[in-house]
């Protein structure tokens, strides 16, 4: 008989907890603001050139409003995995974009497809159905307007529900040598050293932070690698200089099937690769299969084929069509309009069948391409030499060498970049020295808002960020323009929606929470919590 | 005197061992993993594995340290994850760069060392013993990396004849084509001369800045040396002998003083080590030291144990080489240890 009483009681106790959250507070029975841990990484990304400084600058205002917030910096490695598994209660990250698609931006970060545990992209674990439904709908979708119809409905939904607070798009920054250029910042591309003109049978170096990890654009994913690949190979589409838009490149011209699920590529006629081999059907393929097909035998079995899975999934098989200058893409499911996009990508480039045969796995440290410079040498960690393409499709390069060298250190490029000690062109400019770089005579620097986002993540799936009114009320609580001033030096723009301004879908008619503690105040007490 | 040298020999072996296992366990404890930093955002739980078992990231901690000492043991490093590359030949690469950067700032630190040491030892308390007092304050105190930014800043503006950013063929000269990757001592040996001024305005700077480190030391053994050696009797005898004071001085008195600064010079060869890792990497200077940084900051284990080895068996070594010195020259040290 007692034993019923106190199990009674015990439900009754657990009862009146688990309705605690949810009854619309006001009641008198508020609780106290659990303490919040705020992880983020100790690695300086494009979009959060210095997390710590923004972690600071978050605490301080969440504190503002009640919360007690710990800070929590880790390990770039370790801190991955961490949101990855969702083990973190909040989180800052950010995301730079492969192609320039609101797909690559909500897709990735928001649908319920990439929340899985352990592999996550979206660490906000929000698992919204109706944003999944718009979401796979405009992936499919080739009428333009649908698909930012859907997006925008998406944005909508997402600014409500509000799993993550958009901090900053970024920009893009990087400085030469005036009598060097035309140079510009690219959405997607690094620069674009064919375009170059001056100096007329120069040398350019580029000083850069790192080593390339390797060369073969099929295998490789990060940008110190794809910033020398893209001089020396060609894709079957490019961006048109300054743009996201698509135009014919190694392809000439291209169709696809009613149903999206068969494209069908022109090759070019008469380009040759550096080694002298014809750019054909067959290398073309033959730069598809290798990365889908795991026996293929140019796919490496050390290789991480990073890329592939990603960006061509859907991607069933690729083959010769009609005739040996003709491609065919076969596609499990349609394939969305980015397609193309995609193709103009450095892990898309077309390298030399020819010389993947002869040289194997050392292909990776001796490219062969089609592009406006070849391979010249490569001295381990210190510098990576190439020269004109005196057959170049497009017209000869001016210049006639591009040396990539390193300084580890972003004041040290900047120093060199001004006293001309062996650089002409930076980028991944430490912003305090941009406004010395643009106070000097001999230097051209340029600034574009790139293609990412840095944002505040909430786990969704643990308490107190479970509650759309928590999370409200912490983006109610940050103040954007402060965070740029002090962790961006201005070098930033506020973020309103994951997706960046520069992308097609860009909602730009939604009104951002701009800093209001009483309203993140009320908010708070709304769910159910005590605050003063 | 055989069996001496072989028992000193042998007890390196176990030194060897026990520092293996301490760089071994080091990188262990070290957070995060190259895998993640290799896959960056494309990592997925699949590829994690695959790429973790690939360099034998992921059994237990004793086996893959028996399978790592086997294999070191028979010089075989392993692959570094990062590159295609063999990391035996990677730090072959990489060794030239810093030999001559070593070398090239020991000369300096010995012969400004010396120098100034024996000055100041002869005139104490006159303005070239006041300049050896700060010498050797400041070359112990001032963090090298700090140092090497203000040596940047100053000696190497816009038109200075002082070139940054280290060497290779390709900066030396148009034509410059070298077997070894001495530039230095290669281009002076073909007597190429373009390339040898370009190879010294190339590592002037960081061979100035890594020279401050053992250059303290030098200055204040020199001092003492000399001071001790100065006061003897036989400095009287050679005095009253009628000899002149230079001759005292540059016959008798420097060249034994220089004993044991000439020992203490080659143990800085292993502190010179230390000093170049933060020396090259702020030079970009193409050596050892600012391969390791990289491979730390990218968790390219195999290459960062790699270095890390090959620093301790330097150290090891110049000891070892000291110490069968010692043996040689000082008999009494001989019949001690029998």
């Amino acid at each position: 008989m007692r034993r019923t009483i106190v199990l009674f009681s015990v439900l009754c106790l657990l009862a009146t907890a688990g309705c605690g959250g949810d009854d619309g507070g006001g009641s008198g029975e508020l609780k106290p603001l659990p303490p919040i841990l705020l992880s983020y990484g100790n690695n300086s990304r494009p979009y959060m050139p210095s997390p710590g400084s923004v972690a600071q600058q978050v605490k301080l205002m969440l504190e503002s409003i009640g919360f007690e917030v710990q800070l929590e910096k880790q390990e770039w490695a370790s801190y991955l995995n961490q949101v990855k598994n969702g083990k973190h209660q909040m989180a800052l990250l950010g995301w730079s974009a492969d192609y320039p698609d609101a797909d690559n931006f909500l897709y990735v970060l928001l649908d319920k497809d990439n929340a899985r545990v352990g592999s996550a992209n979206n660490i906000s674990f929000y698992r919204d159905e109706q944003v999944h439904a718009w979401l796979k709908a405009a992936r499919v979708s080739h009428d333009p307007a649908e698909r930012v119809a859907l997006y925008r409905k998406a944005q909508e939904k997402v600014f409500d529900d509000c799993p993550m607070v958009p901090l900053v798009y970024t920009e893009k920054v990087i400085a030469y040598r005036k009598g060097y250029g035309p140079l510009s910042v690219e959405l997607l591309t690094h620069p674009i050293l064919r375009l170059v003109t001056e100096p007329k049978d120069g040398t350019l170096v580029f000083l850069r932070g790192q080593d390339s990890v390797r060369l073969d654009p099929g295998d490789v994913s990060d940008g110190e690698s794809s910033k020398v690949i893209e001089q020396v190979f060609d894709q079957l589409t490019r961006f048109k200089p300054g743009t996201d838009v698509v135009e014919p490149a190694l392809a000439t011209s291209w169709t696809s099937s009613e149903d999206h699920k068969t494209w069908t590529f022109q090759i070019r006629e008469g380009v040759t690769f550096h080694d002298g081999s014809p750019v054909d059907g067959d290398a073309v393929v033959n730069a598809f299969e290798r990365q889908r097909d795991p026996q293929h035998p140019h796919h490496f079995d050390d290789g991480a084929w990073e890329f592939w899975q990603g960006l061509f999934g859907p991607v069933e098989k690729v083959e010769i069509g009609s005739h040996p200058m003709e491609v065919v893409f076969r596609f499990s499911e349609p394939a969305g309009l980015f397609f193309l996009q995609q193709l103009a990508q450095f892990s898309a480039s077309i390298p030399s069948k020819v010389a993947l045969e002869k040289y194997g796995k050392e292909f990776r440290v001796r490219p062969v391409g089609s592009g406006p410079f070849r391979f010249v040498s490569w001295e381990d960690d210190t510098a990576i030499t190439l020269a004109r393409n005196p057959d170049y499709w497009d017209g000869v390069p001016a210049l006639k060498q591009v040396i990539f060298r390193i300084a580890t250190n972003p004041t040290v490029r900047s120093q060199r970049l001004r006293d001309q000690q062996q650089a002409d062109l930076i980028d991944n400019i430490d912003p305090e020295t941009v406004p010395q770089l643009e106070g000097d005579d001999s230097i051209e620097v340029q600034r574009k808002p790139g293609l990412n986002v840095g944002y505040l993540a909430m786990n969704t799936m643990q308490p107190p960020f479970d509650d759309k009114r928590v999370r409200q009320a912490v983006a109610w609580a940050l103040n954007k323009a402060r965070i740029i001033k002090l962790a961006y030096r201005g070098l930033a723009q506020a973020a309103t929606t994951p997706v960046p301004p520069t992308v097609e879908g860009h909602h730009e008619g939604i009104e951002d929470r701009v800093r209001d503690a009483a309203k993140a105040k009320a908010l708070l007490r709304e769910a159910g919590y005590a605050v003063k | 005197m055989f069996v001496l040298i072989a028992r000193r020999l042998l007890t390196v072996i176990p030194l060897l061992v026990v520092a293996s296992f301490i760089v071994f366990l080091l990188v262990e404890l070290f957070p995060g993993d190259a895998c993640t930093v290799k896959l960056q955002k494309h990592a997925t739980k699949e590829k994690l594995a695959a790429c973790r078992s690939a360099h034998d990231l992921d059994g237990p901690f004793p086996a893959r340290y028996g399978r790592f000492l086997v294999k070191a043991a028979q010089g075989d490093l392993g692959k570094s994850i990062l590159q295609e590359k063999r990391v035996s030949d990677l730090i072959l690469d990489k060794l030239p760069a810093t030999i001559e950067l070593s070398l090239v700032a020991l000369t300096i630190a010995f012969l400004i060392g010396t120098w100034i040491g024996t000055r100041s030892a002869l005139k104490p308390g006159s303005w070239i013993d006041a300049i050896g007092q700060i010498v050797s304050t400041a070359g112990v105190s001032i963090p090298v990396f700090w140092l090497a930014m203000m040596v940047m800043a100053q000696f190497a503006g816009k038109g200075a004849w002082f070139r940054l950013g280290g060497w290779d063929a390709a900066t030396l000269g148009p034509d410059v084509a070298y077997a070894t990757r001495f530039y230095l001592f290669e281009s002076l040996f073909r007597l190429e001369l373009d390339a040898f001024v370009m190879a010294i305005r190339s590592i002037t700077l960081p061979a100035l800045t890594l020279a401050t480190i053992p250059l303290a030391t030098i200055t204040r053994m020199t001092r003492s040396s000399v001071l001790e050696e100065a006061s003897k009797d036989y400095v009287t005898t050679a005095r009253a002998k009628g000899l002149s004071e230079k001759r005292v001085i540059n016959r008798h008195v420097r060249r034994n003083a220089m004993i044991p600064v000439v020992t203490i010079t080659g143990l800085q060869l292993g502190v010179l080590l230390s000093g170049a890792v933060l020396t090259e990497s702020v030079f970009s200077w193409p050596g050892l030291g600012r391969a390791m940084v990289a491979a730390a900051d990218s968790r390219n284990y195999p290459v960062l144990m790699g270095c890390m080895l090959l620093f301790v068996c330097t150290f090891v070594l110049v000891n070892l080489i000291v110490d069968l010195l010692y043996l040689w020259i000082d008999p009494r040290i001989r019949t001690d240890a029998a």
